[in-house]
């Protein structure tokens, strides 16, 4: 967090104090914007530290999103080695948790081989794959 | 054609050292760089968190396709302030959620 308050008084983003390259960043871009629109949900990632109930802590930064039950959220602890995939109560319907569950199998498996940003962006292609096209109601 | 050691040493050493400086220079600034943002399973994890949201607005302004792409960037939520906030967990009282854990 240091680093970012510093990076972003000398007027750097501090996107690039994080993990990615920025084609990395454009591929991350372009598949949470092909997922928000083909599912009409909003889906969010954070890769950073997460606190020891690690459940609840990325439930609570769920929570902080501006629509919790129409919101997915990936939350990946590179540190603790922890992936957490949480889906407010409508987005739950869409995305069962077996569903889920297989794609954080995969993302696991990227992330195994060091790979953050591929496994990420295939876990957002199965989830809106899951999640199926929206209902007109968005 | 005669040549002082001076110039001698300043041709045949200076110029290849001079080469080889540069050279040295350009790979060590580039790929030093690209490597040191990989993650390696098992290696300490020092980036500053970062949290991405797609562009806001994005699915609603589709007419306006190349300024909407052009335009969005990541809209992303400011790491420390959200961070800080987040043990005091003020905002939980939203449905029950669903998901998946995993460790690698």
């Amino acid at each position: 967090m240091t680093a970012g308050d510093t990076a972003s008084l000398s007027g750097r983003p501090d996107v690039l104090d994080g993990p990615f390259t920025t084609p990395q960043l454009l591929r991350l871009d372009e598949a949470l914007r092909l997922a928000d629109r083909s599912t009409g949900l909003t889906f969010s990632v954070y890769v950073g530290d997460l606190d020891e109930p690690f459940r609840g802590h990325a439930e609570k930064l769920h929570g902080q999103l501006a629509d919790p039950d129409r919101s997915v959220l990936l939350a990946i602890s590179p540190n603790q080695r922890v992936l957490e995939i949480v889906t407010g109560a409508t987005a739950r319907r869409r995305i069962p948790d077996r569903s889920a569950k297989l794609a954080a199998l995969s993302m696991s498996a990227a992330f195994g081989g060091g790979d953050l940003a591929g496994g990420l962006v295939t876990g957002l292609a199965q989830l809106a794959d899951h999640a199926g096209r929206t209902p007109a109601t968005t | 054609m005669s040549l002082s050691i001076t110039e001698t040493v300043l041709i045949f050493v200076g110029i290849p050292a001079l080469v080889v400086a540069t050279v040295y220079a350009l790979v060590y600034a580039t790929s030093a760089r690209r490597v040191s943002k990989r993650y390696r399973p098992g290696r300490p994890f020092t980036f500053a968190p970062v949290w991405f949201l797609a562009a806001p607005g994005a699915g609603s302004v589709d007419g306006s396709g190349p300024a909407a792409i052009a335009g969005a960037h990541h809209a992303e939520l400011p790491a420390g302030p959200l961070l800080a906030q987040a043990p005091d967990g003020t905002t939980v009282a939203h449905g029950e959620t669903g998901g998946a854990s995993d460790r690698w």
